[in-house]
């Protein structure tokens, strides 16, 4: 994951992606945050989708985390009274990582966006390898 | 699937659940399934009732698991959640799929059908 880095607002960074808005029914820049902002924790990755899938498929590997670890992060969590931390309709949560299904298949996801125009979207489902149509 | 966009109207959850369905069509959009037959009308009835409760703060207890009961929170009954105070919302079947040999427990109950309306 060479090109993940946490957001250097001043950097030059090749390549790097403006984020836009839409407002007064015109297309603008999105909105601009300083370091403090845009380098925090829930905004402040810098990265490309090839770098996003070498982390996806290192989740799934064996070898990156203990099988514990990820059954953990992939179990809805529950407070101390025994509820789960997430309620209806939002599906249930693990740590860092919401659980719900789609057509049936448990899905794993997360996604996020910030007013400086970017946006997010990160589903895994979990099926059968073999299930698969991409040769079609 | 990962979807990263660069415009703050963008939809990357919907582009990501509709690219997904042109690789894996056990993964379609159910608004892109072909309808079926509903042999289970009740059940859209029991849908829509359901629905009329959520959104106007009503008891849900009749519709839902005992888990599932557990899992939803209280809606207080206010103005702003009179959705369907002039009668049940229009729910339109789409199709079901048999999903008990997936082995997925959901809210203590294990799933036996999947249904899209």
């Amino acid at each position: 994951m060479t090109r993940t880095h946490v957001i250097s607002v001043n950097g030059i960074i090749p390549n790097r992606a403006a984020g836009y808005r839409w407002r007064d029914g015109a297309l603008r820049n999105g909105d601009y945050f300083g370091q403090t902002f845009s380098g925090g924790a829930d905004v402040g990755l810098l990265t490309t989708a090839s770098d996003l899938a070498r982390w996806d498929i290192a989740l799934s590997s064996k070898g990156l985390w203990q099988d514990a670890s990820v059954k953990q992060m992939w179990t809805p969590a529950t407070l101390v009274d025994g509820r789960e931390a997430a309620k209806f309709p939002a599906g249930s949560y693990g740590l860092g990582w919401a659980l719900n299904l789609y057509n049936g298949y448990p899905v794993i996801l997360h996604g996020g966006s910030f007013t400086t125009g970017f946006q997010f979207s990160n589903p895994e489902f979990s099926r059968p390898a073999n299930k698969c149509d991409c040769a079609n | 699937m990962i979807v990263l966009t660069n415009q703050h109207r963008a939809k990357p959850s919907q582009i990501a659940y509709g690219v997904i369905g042109l690789y894996d069509s056990d993964l379609l959009a159910p608004h892109r399934r072909r309808v079926e037959a509903d042999h289970r009308p009740e059940l859209r009835d029991k849908v829509s009732a359901f629905l009329a409760a959520l959104f106007t703060g009503n008891d849900t207890a009749a519709f839902v698991t005992p888990g599932l009961l557990n899992h939803m929170p209280a809606v207080p009954k206010s103005p702003a959640n009179q959705m369907f105070s002039t009668g049940r919302p229009d729910v339109t079947f789409i199709a079901s799929e048999d999903i008990k040999q997936r082995g997925i427990e959901r809210y203590s109950t294990k799933l036996a059908e999947a249904r899209y309306y």
